[in-house]
């Protein structure tokens, strides 16, 4: 089946062009500096039709001694911080005479370009470069683009907690973890991935917790994409992921810093990239979907609560309306008689079998759901008017669909709402139209063959390499404390050990005794030594 | 490592997915005629009559409920015969109650609830009853205010079990009883009396041969002896002092039965019931001031003494008149471990001959309560 898929998909790669394809990106051409005219020449040869990058020529006299040309992207620039760059590299030019030794000409981030290909990058980075008559190039930050201010999160809304989110800015998400994070310890480093897009790609991880083996993965992983654009870190998620055809996400996705945060101290390793607010963390777990920040800052009897109604919320959502399919094709002994009875007067109308209707509402109810989610807030109100009265009312006295079935449709949706991340969400929601269908064609025994090869692929699933079912199997009996339930914090003093963090005390023990290394006669030994 | 997104495992299941549906046996609800309650009855020419009955859930019907009546020598041949005259998918799997007729009953029951214990749609908590009458009459009898005859019967002995004037048993009881080489079965009995369901005692079996039956008063000793009866009310009368006849109404608050098994070499075995009963008087004619303990004792007494008397009838008939022996005493003997090997002849013997002893203690804890 793959094979013929992907006989079909090179089949509409030759589709033959007019034009030869070009082999690498055009506008980076390769070059040593020459001269300055030299280099004003090839720089207007290659910005040649950007008309948002400005090619000035200072002329000497006006601002500057000498004449320098200077190239920059506007609309990525600051006006002021281009003033402070042009009086630098007059500095440069003409040096100040009453400058002292050892004294610099301004608190300008600058540096001296090597070569042609490091000038282009550096004016599509927003710096501006800027040529001097000796023929040396020099570029200036002066990066300031337009950006959304850090706002509430949309996505992942919570009652209790910290509400700033991530935005599309890389700097500006780093900047949150940096303020949240003050130690030595955490480490970026940074990629550009996307042949056009040149995406900044951020690897962020603490460097005594997250094994480097996790690290190094990440590194080769995200080194080897090779593609021309990066739009979102959820591309980003499938081009690193362990198995890029599994429903489930195997990177958990959060625009929330104080969950990265968290997740970096646990030995986690983070992935940001430039232009979205959804920052990735891996090994991820299945339960960590079902976790949110607010379980923490609850009590942890509410906490525990909320935690395993979510497991609940996944078992309706995804096996409800199979269920019903199942029962009412199959099974009618299961049922009390009482409610056979009624379920079987409102089932008298309904011309179609079971599956049927089930799939038909099932896709009533996604397309409200799509639709809603795609329309402007204030329309979206008539999707919920026109889903609420139309498809569970007029439905049901139509004789289109048995009131019982609305209500196990309806639950499932709300169920499905539960769940804390969207794409978990929507993984699971997909999984249920499956589960209908094996309902329908072999009742209950389908369903739980459905459910069975659902767990059967979640134990085969990894993160990173790390088990993705953890800590069910393998069985992590002292992870537990963070599952179905939310432990009590003083519970807590290791870290998850899915990750294998390098140090598992996550709160120090009060006496030295009690620590869980024991110390060796010898070093015992020395210290008496010392004290004595 | 190579993921393959689809294994040969996977395809070949799809593939099944799609070819083999047709084999699955659809039960799709509409389509369904859930037999609630049925009726055997015995022919005068030797066959199996079965009645059953089926509600009928569309609206616009008038009868809520059909009963379908047919003749055949099996069981299973006289459904084939009740499926042709409906036009529903007749399904047992809703099956709760299962009623005999008397007459067929004293033929002995088990050939027939052998293969209602070998469906696997049943469940093994249906209630098995014997009627005093005819089953088709039993089942066709239409209540107004109660359409649903199967579910009705269904629910007016599991409530009836609840005060003990009927035993609550199913076949899952039955069946265990039936093996046990030491005990005999009982069922709910029911009565149509003035166009009336009934709750009416115990059925008593020898085997699986209906022998007869108890009325409910005796029902309530025979699972006060089980240790059932808490909960259960029991009437009382009795002469006092000055000659009147005084009657209380009394509710064991708790009970608890003990039972010891006395092997005597040469003379019959002893069996010696102790009860204590814990007894809450909620009527009482008499003029005695029951607050006072003087005339507590006088009435407690009286009513140990009365208790006594029924459980000695009740054994009477038990060992004596229908040779049934629900209380698994037969059971108890062999426990003991004297009689071996144990066959079913030495039972019958040992159990009629037993001697029976029985030893009331009655506490009256509480005797009226004011609000």
């Amino acid at each position: 089946m793959m094979k013929l898929l992907r006989k079909l998909l090179k089949k509409s790669h030759r589709r033959p062009s007019t034009e030869a394809p070009i082999k690498e990106a055009p506008n980076i051409p390769e070059g040593q500096l020459g001269t300055y005219a030299e280099n004003v020449q090839q720089l207007k040869n290659v910005f040649k039709g950007c008309n948002d990058i400005k090619l000035r020529e200072l002329q000497p006299g006006t601002l500057t001694n000498g004449t320098i040309f200077m190239v920059y992207v506007e609309s990525l620039s600051k006006i002021d911080a281009l003033e402070h760059g042009i009086s630098f590299m007059h500095s440069l030019v003409q040096p100040p005479k009453n400058l002292r030794p050892n004294e610099t000409t301004g608190s300008m981030e600058a540096r001296k370009l090597p070569d042609f290909k490091s000038v282009v990058e550096w004016v599509l980075e927003g710096w501006s470069v800027y040529c001097l008559p000796n023929g040396e190039v020099y570029a200036v930050n002066t990066y300031l683009p337009p950006q959304r201010s850090i706002e509430r999160s949309e996505t992942e809304g919570i009652i209790l907690g910290p509400q700033e989110a991530f935005n599309e800015s890389i700097q500006t998400n780093l900047s949150i973890i940096r303020r949240r994070i003050k130690s030595t310890d955490l480490k970026v480093k940074a990629y550009k991935v996307g042949k056009y897009s040149q995406n900044w790609v951020a690897i962020v991880y603490m460097n005594h917790l997250a094994q480097s083996e996790y690290v190094q993965t990440l590194e080769e992983r995200v080194q080897a994409i090779n593609i021309d654009l990066i739009m979102d870190s959820g591309d980003l998620a499938q081009m690193i992921d362990d198995n890029p055809n599994s429903p489930f996400p195997q990177y958990h996705m959060t625009e929330r810093p104080e969950r990265i945060a968290s997740h970096l101290l646990d030995g986690k390793v983070a992935v940001f990239v430039d232009g979205t607010p959804f920052v990735l963390s891996g090994p991820a777990s299945f339960i960590e979907f079902f976790q949110t920040s607010e379980d923490y800052a609850n009590r942890w009897a509410a906490a525990s609560v909320i935690r395993t109604l979510r497991i609940v919320g996944v078992l309706i959502s995804i096996s409800l309306s199979a269920l019903y399919v199942a029962v009412v094709t199959y099974h009618y002994q299961m049922i009390p008689t009482d409610m056979l009875i009624s379920l079987t007067e409102s089932r008298a109308r309904v011309p179609f079998p079971p599956v049927l209707e089930t799939m038909i509402m099932e896709l009533t109810i996604e397309l409200l759901r799509e639709a809603g989610a795609r329309l402007p807030a204030k329309t979206g109100q008539t999707i919920g008017i026109v889903g609420g009265i139309v498809i569970g009312q007029a439905a049901v006295s139509a004789g289109f669909a048995s009131n019982i079935l609305i209500i196990s449709v309806a639950l499932s949706t709300v169920a499905s709402f539960i769940t804390p991340s969207y794409i978990m969400s929507s993984a699971l929601r997909a999984i249920r139209f499956g589960l209908i269908m094996l309902a329908g064609f072999w009742g209950l025994y389908g369903l739980f063959i459905g459910l069975l090869m659902m767990v059967l692929h979640f134990l085969r699933l990894t993160s990173m390499g790390a088990p993705y079912f953890s800590p069910f199997a393998p069985l992590r009996i002292s992870d537990w404390k963070d599952t179905l339930i939310r432990a009590p914090l003083p519970f807590m003093k290791y870290r998850p050990t899915n990750t294998r963090p390098k140090d598992t005390d996550r709160q120090p023990f009060k006496k030295e005794a009690t620590k869980r290394s024991i110390p060796t006669s010898a070093t015992v030994d020395s210290e008496k030594g010392e004290s004595e | 490592m190579v993921k393959r997104p689809f294994s040969k495992w996977g395809l070949a299941l799809l593939c099944l997915a799609v070819l083999v549906t047709g084999c699955a046996r659809q039960n799709i609800l509409e389509d369904l005629g859930l037999v609630l309650a049925v009726g055997y009855d015995l022919a005068d020419d030797g066959k199996l009559v079965l009645t059953v009955t089926m509600p009928e859930i569309s609206r616009e019907a008038q009868e809520k409920v059909q009963v379908i009546t047919s003749k055949g020598d099996l069981s299973k041949e006289a459904r084939e015969n009740i499926a042709m005259s409906t036009d529903r998918q007749i399904v047992n799997g809703q099956l709760r109650t299962v009623v005999f007729s008397e007459k067929l009953a004293r033929k002995g029951v088990w050939k027939t609830l052998d293969t209602i214990l070998r469906d696997v749609n049943i469940t093994s908590n249906v209630v098995v009853a014997i009627t005093d009458g005819e089953t088709r009459e039993l089942l066709h009898t239409r209540f107004p205010d109660r359409p649903r005859i199967g579910r009705y019967l269904f629910e007016l002995l599991r409530k009836e079990a609840k005060s003990f004037t009927v035993p609550r048993t199913n076949v899952h009881d039955f069946a265990r009883l039936y093996y046990t080489r030491g005990a005999d079965p009982y069922a709910p009995y029911v009565q149509l009396k003035n166009g009336a369901v009934r709750a009416a005692g115990t059925a008593l079996f020898h085997r699986d041969r209906f022998v007869g039956s108890l009325s409910p008063e005796e029902t309530k000793m025979l699972l006060l002896l089980q240790g059932k009866g808490q909960g259960g009310d029991i009437k009382h009368s009795f002469d006092t002092h000055n000659g009147k006849k005084e009657m209380v109404m009394l509710t064991f608050v708790r009970t608890n039965p003990k039972r010891e098994i006395i092997v005597r070499p040469g003379k019959p075995v002893l069996v010696r019931y102790q009860v204590q009963v814990g007894g809450q008087v909620v009527e009482y004619t008499g003029d005695l001031d029951l607050t006072r303990e003087k005339n507590k004792k006088i009435v407690e007494k009286s009513i140990e003494e009365g208790l006594s008397n029924r459980i000695i009838d009740l054994f009477e008939q038990l060992q004596h008149q229908y040779k049934s022996d629900p209380l698994g005493i037969g059971e108890a003997i062999r426990a003991t471990g004297g009689y071996r090997p144990w066959t079913e002849e030495k039972w019958r013997d040992l159990y009629q001959n037993a001697e029976i002893e029985v030893k009331f203690d009655l506490r009256l804890v509480r005797t009226g309560m004011t609000k």
